[in-house]
């Protein structure tokens, strides 16, 4: 169900506490976001600044102490772990830093197990992870295991997988964080591309300001909070750096999360 | 849902076939525990086979008719050679003419009795000098015995054509190898006046065992002969026709039971056992051997669900990422449960399905130990019931062992994915356990429901009192939902219709009582299992301690441990582990900080796995304890009456003679005299029935009056030559006999004697409580003048005790009395056995035992008796040996990264394999010290209860020893094999890509 005003995502006021044995610490300080259908967002930020926990929250991998989250005008705050599963399988795709890919599985496996989980599942799960492979050019490395792969050609059968169920929205943890400069100009290439010819949303969490500067719009979060909100295709090179100059202080200086 | 079932499939299969190594281990132990079952279930159906095989030829008869008391009738005479009752030759006719006249065409033998002490039990190879005593006579008719099958020598030749004369025999295997006797020697039978031709060799399980079901027993241990009926005129004091026992074989075998009952009308004091009482006998044996064997098999199946509760909480820790993972990818957790209880059953199924050709190899390889419990050979076959048992059993175990992990695989977050170092195990959700907890109670009932149901019918209506309890419970249940219903249906005006609430009202009638009738049928089974968890649960709360102390651990690393003594049910154990852990502990820390460097790391390896090391100790203290406690007493015991033997009776060899008389007595004595250079020496010993007429008690100092039932009960008085052979005994009180002074009366006319102390406990003794000065007056039975007798000593009482040496006196004080048995304790050269053997054999109605035969014997029964237990003992360590090396592989997996670190900062290959050994060898050190001091305790306990405090040299400190060493090297066996593929890894690849 789309919603009426375009968003796909909508944060309200959404604060996360995390418990660090005796101390509680707040990871996100009432973040309020909306990100609309078809965009590519990055969110920068120095090192414990909230990233991953906001991507967690919006993809609904964890709950928030307060505030609310829509999800394609859905109220994903307080439902319970079977439905979040559920939203999780049918509506978002998730590209981790570490690819993540089960080593047992071949990639062809890999892709094609989000498909066998789902509620509505197509009649060939294989041919659709076939094809996705195709699609990011691994279609040669089908039956190859994740140790068989390179960490590029791995992060593509991340993407597939990502995107076997057709999600609206795609989340990207550090997608090339764990990359050469090539592979990771080929990952962020097959993103664009999945973005324009398949209109996915994509929120892309990460450090690189390359990465970050080829997003529509960027939001940096510092102490758990947005600290600012730009377009890179204008002012990217200057603020990202003005970002990671003030993270490097906070990294030395204060306690983060 | 076919589809998602295949992926769970392939994907668990994937999975072990990736981490071979790992899935490999696993199997192996719960097909170690199933094969276990398999092999000992197989042994029952072979023991059970030849128990119901033919039961004909077991019984010798459709009917065996013996003698059973000594109530006078006719047809019955009291006592032959074993002093037991037997038919007279008329009762033997008149048992025959009584079948002749209701049931013609019956054949009827009977198997002959020997008159006189020893008459008999002793054979002499003439030829090879060779003697062994205590053996079974069968004199039979050779023509008919026996009445069905046949008896054949190994040469292949029937009793008929080996016994043709009386001068033939024909001796059991077991017996023919002792004697080292081959075909045509000349053999002696004690009691005989001449001598037999041995003709034909038996194999020992024509009559052992079960194939005999009155004499099997003894046969086996023994050994046996044949001779024929016309042999019996050879034993002078036998009258022909004396028999034990009559053998019967109808014309019309199934009118047996008529025909037990009517013969049993017409004679009472005989005893008839017939094919169908040995039929019912032999189901009860065979049902308890069953029992037996599946609750064995059970306890090795249950350590090796320990292998699998270790390997599945390792993948399921190993996995959590992958786990995260999946459950962000739209797995559910009960799904994710589903995954990996896939393949906890796959490895259960393939593991149990190893196990079961494991388990019929094992029974083939152990088919030996079942012999020698049961003293017969047993056919081997594949058996497809114990097959069947052991796969589903370990199926069961698998899933039931392998829930708690996968359990705690569904509570994985999914938020872990975002943070990939974080690999805690979640600790499953306290609502889940709990019903997992209910299930896994419910599911192992059903398990020892199914297989030791027989047992807890043992105690009488118990299932039926819980059987009917849980169904009235259902009843009151249910009806008290039927007025609830009728009630709110009544209150109401709209609703369902009045016969869906009936149809409603009928299902929880019929449901709830049956359900309720079900529960309550397993109640026992679930009181068993929850009192044998609770009991493992203390055993493993208690070893967890103790790796922890062992390891020199800290307080912080218990501290969420200790919340457990929150609970009531664990308080008996505090003192206990206070006493354990709070020396071991400071040794622990002892060790940590003045050890070298390696046995360090291997310590706080063992602290970093503690709930591993606990439940490794667990299998291995199972199998060790149960294997140390069985053969420290067995050694302990024999060495103890070795050596109690020889001090009772104060030489190395026995002479038994066949009748008591004074000529007995000078016959032996010139025998004896004429070997003097052959023995240091011997003592004659007569025994004497006598009355005590008289009791003066010197500490009391006066006349007791002695009530007559105490005049009787006087034990039977030796009369032994007073030289330097006698009995070694310790003394409480006075002295013993003297030669230079004891060999004639006082200036009263008194005679010294020795007595046993009295043991108020037991009652044990020669009679009252006699002290040092007492004077006793007995009237021996075959005279009329008493003897007057002063107590000079008191000997202690022991465990173990012969007959005539609890009171003994001068045989020179028996002067005209004619002795009711005679006796020789000869103390023979060693060098001279042969001859001393020689000169006996050739005196009639005498024969000899040597006191190491007598050992021997005693280690024989202890080994057939405990042949089985031992088998299930090494069965369960065997088990124990497959956990710990699962334990292992688990470990150094696990430890890959640590391993590659040490190699990388410059450990030598040879240093980290030391390093490992040495952590997995001190675990089995640990093992080895719990389960052998717990059987040493059990030990000291039972040795102090029989020997009164005197320990001596009774404790094995050998066998414990090596009892340790074997459980470390097992535990470094087991090791070995991971560790070394382990500590050669290259470091650069671990550290690259694990």
């Amino acid at each position: 169900m789309a919603t009426e005003n375009g968003y796909i995502v909508q944060t309200f006021d959404l604060t996360k506490d995390l418990q660090m044995g005796q101390v509680t610490i707040q990871a996100l300080r009432g973040v309020t976001l909306n990100v609309q259908r078809g965009e590519v967002l990055s969110i920068i930020g120095p090192s414990g600044s909230g990233k991953s926990t906001l991507l967690g929250l919006v993809g609904g991998l964890d709950s928030p102490t307060a505030g609310r989250i829509l999800l394609d005008g859905q109220d994903i705050t307080a439902l319970g772990e079977r439905e979040l599963t559920r939203i999780r399988n049918e509506k978002i795709g998730f590209v981790f830093q570490f690819f993540n890919l089960i080593p047992t599985l071949t990639a062809e496996e890999n892709v094609a197990l989000p498909i066998l989980v789902a509620r509505h599942r197509p009649d060939h799960p294989s041919r659709r992870a076939r094809d996705l492979l195709t699609l990011l050019e691994v279609g040669d490395r089908l039956h190859h295991r994740p140790s068989q792969l390179s960490g590029g050609q791995q992060q593509r059968v991340a993407i597939a997988r990502a995107l076997a169920n057709n999600p609206p929205l795609l989340m990207c943890d550090e997608p090339t964080g764990n990359l050469d400069t090539v592979s990771g100009a080929l990952v962020m290439q097959a993103l664009h591309d999945v973005n324009e010819e398949m209109g996915t949303t994509i929120i892309i969490v990460t450090h690189d300001m390359d990465v970050a500067s080829q997003a529509h719009r960027v939001i940096a979060l510092v102490d758990g909070q947005i600290a600012d909100e730009y377009d890179p295709r204008s002012s990217a090179q200057r603020a990202g750096l003005e970002i990671l100059r003030q993270g490097r202080h906070l990294d030395s200086g204060s306690t983060s999360s | 849902m076919i589809g998602r079932l295949w992926f769970y499939v392939r994907h668990s299969l994937n999975d072990l076939r990736v981490n071979r190594q790992r899935s490999f281990f696993a199997m192996l132990c719960i097909a170690a525990g199933v094969g276990a079952i398999v092999s000992l279930q197989t042994l029952g159906v072979m023991i059970n086979k030849t128990l119901t095989g033919s039961l004909q030829e077991s019984n010798r008869g459709d009917l065996r008719l013996v003698p059973n008391d000594d109530w006078g009738s006719v047809i019955i005479e009291q006592e032959d050679s074993m002093e037991s009752t037997v038919f007279t030759a008329d009762g033997v006719e008149r048992v025959r003419r009584w079948f002749d006249e209701h049931y013609p065409g019956a054949v009827i033998t009977y198997r002959q009795s020997l008159s006189g002490l020893g008459a008999g039990w002793s054979a002499y190879d003439l030829d090879r000098d060779t003697s062994k005593a205590l053996i079974i006579g069968l004199i039979v008719d050779a023509q008919v015995y026996p009445v069905y099958g046949q008896v054949r020598s190994l040469d292949g030749g029937t009793l008929d054509q080996l016994l043709q004369g009386p001068g033939d025999i024909v001796l059991s295997q077991n017996l023919a190898e002792p004697l080292e006797a081959e075909i045509g020697d000349e053999i002696r039978i004690a009691g005989a006046s001449g001598s037999f031709i041995l003709r034909g060799i038996v194999p020992t399980d024509a009559e052992a065992g079960f194939r005999n079901s009155a004499t099997g027993f003894l046969a086996g241990m023994f050994g046996f002969y044949y001779l024929d009926h016309s042999a019996t005129t050879q034993f002078a004091q036998t009258q022909p026709g004396l028999s034990g026992e009559l053998y019967v074989r109808l014309a019309d075998p199934d009118q047996v039971d008529v025909v037990q009952r009517q013969f049993q009308r017409a004679f009472w004091a005989v005893s008839v056992a017939s094919t169908s009482d040995l039929n019912e006998q032999n189901s009860a044996i065979s049902g308890a051997l069953d029992n037996l064997v599946v609750t064995m098999g059970l306890v090795s199946v249950l350590i090796g669900g320990i292998g699998i509760i270790n390997t599945m909480l390792v993948i399921v820790s190993r996995r959590t990422t992958e786990v995260a993972v999946l459950k962000t990818l739209g797995l559910q957790p009960d799904e994710i449960t589903i995954l990996f209880m896939m393949e906890a059953l796959i490895m259960g199924v393939l593991g149990s399905l190893l196990g079961i050709a494991l388990g019929w190899g094992l029974a083939l390889v152990t088919k030996g130990f079942a012999e020698t419990f049961l003293g017969q050979s047993l056919a081997f076959e594949v058996a497809f019931r114990p097959a069947f048992n052991g796969f589903v059993i370990g199926v069961i175990i698998t899933v039931v062992f392998g829930f708690l992990p996968t359990l705690a695989a569904g509570q994985i977050r999914p938020a872990l994915v975002l943070r990939p170092g974080d690999t805690v195990l979640p600790k499953a959700g306290r609502v889940s356990a709990f019903v997992a907890l209910i299930a896994l109670v419910m599911a192992l009932s059903l398990v020892a429901q199914g297989l030791m149901g027989d047992l807890l019918d043992g105690i009488t209506y118990l299932h039926t009192i819980t059987t009917a309890i849980g169904a009235v419970c259902g009843a009151l249940i249910a009806l008290s939902l039927v007025m609830t219903d009728y009630l709110s249906m009544r209150g109401r005006r709209r609703g369902r219709h009045w016969l869906t609430h009936f149809l409603g009202w009928i299902a929880m009638l019929a449901v709830l009582p049956a359900g309720g009738a079900v529960f309550g049928n397993l109640v026992p089974a679930i009181l068993l299992v929850t009192l044998t968890g609770v009991f493992v649960t203390y055993l493993y709360i208690i070893f967890w301690v103790i790796v922890w102390a062992a390891g020199g651990g800290t307080l912080s690393e218990i501290r969420a441990g200790l919340l457990l003594f929150v609970i009531p049910l664990f308080w008996p154990l505090i003192p206990l582990l206070l006493v354990i852990a709070i020396p071991v502990w400071l040794l622990g820390r002892l060790i940590q900080r003045f050890a070298f460097v390696d046995l360090k790391i291997a310590m706080r390896g063992m602290l970093a796995t503690k709930g591993r090391g606990a439940s490794t100790l667990l299998a291995l203290v199972i199998g060790i304890f149960t294997l140390s406690v069985i053969t420290m007493l067995v050694d302990s015991i024999t060495n103890a009456f070795e050596d109690l033997l020889e001090e009772l009776s104060g030489g190395n060899a026995i002479v038994f003679a066949a009748t008591g008389s004074t000529e007995m007595i000078d016959t032996l004595r010139t025998t004896l005299d004429g070997q003097s250079e052959n023995l240091n020496g011997y003592a004659i010993v007569a025994a004497y029935n006598g009355r005590l007429m008289s009791y003066y008690d010197a500490s009391a100092g006066r006349e007791i009056r002695l009530q007559p039932w105490v005049a009787e009960f006087l034990n039977p008085i030796s009369g032994r030559d007073i030289n330097a052979n006698l009995p070694d005994a310790k003394f409480e009180a006075g002295r013993n006999l003297d030669p230079a002074i004891d060999n004639q009366p006082d200036a009263e006319g008194r005679w010294p004697v020795v007595v046993q102390q009295y043991d108020p406990e037991t009652g044990g003794g020669p009679g009252p409580e006699f002290g040092v000065g007492d004077v006793i007056t007995v009237r021996p039975e075959s005279g009329s003048e008493p003897l007057a007798f002063e107590v000079v000593g008191v000997i202690s009482q022991s465990g173990i005790s012969m007959e005539g040496a609890q009171i003994y006196a001068p045989l020179a004080a028996f002067g005209g009395y004619q002795p009711n048995e005679v006796t020789a304790v000869l103390d023979i050269r060693e060098s001279e056995l042969r001859s001393v053997r020689r000169a006996l054999a050739e005196v009639p109605g005498v024969f000899m035992i040597e006191t190491r035969f007598v050992n021997d014997l005693v280690n024989r029964i202890v080994d057939q008796f405990t042949s089985f237990p031992i088998l299930v003992a090494a069965l369960s360590l065997f088990v124990g040996g497959f956990v710990i090396a699962n334990s292992v592989a688990l470990s150094t997996m696990e430890r890959r990264r640590e391993i590659a670190v040490m190699k990388a900062v410059g450990w030598q290959r040879e240093r980290v394999l030391g390093m490992l050994l040495l952590e997995h060898g001190l675990l089995g050190f640990i093992g080895g010290l719990i389960g052998v001091g717990i059987s040493f305790v059990i030990l000291l306990l039972v040795l102090y209860q029989m020997f009164r405090g005197d320990l001596g040299n009774k404790i094995p400190y050998g066998i414990a020893f090596a009892l340790m060493g074997l459980c470390i090297l097992i535990s470094l066996v087991a090791a070995i094999a991971s560790v070394w593929t382990a500590s050669g890894e290259k470091p650069l690849n671990t550290l690259r890509y694990e």
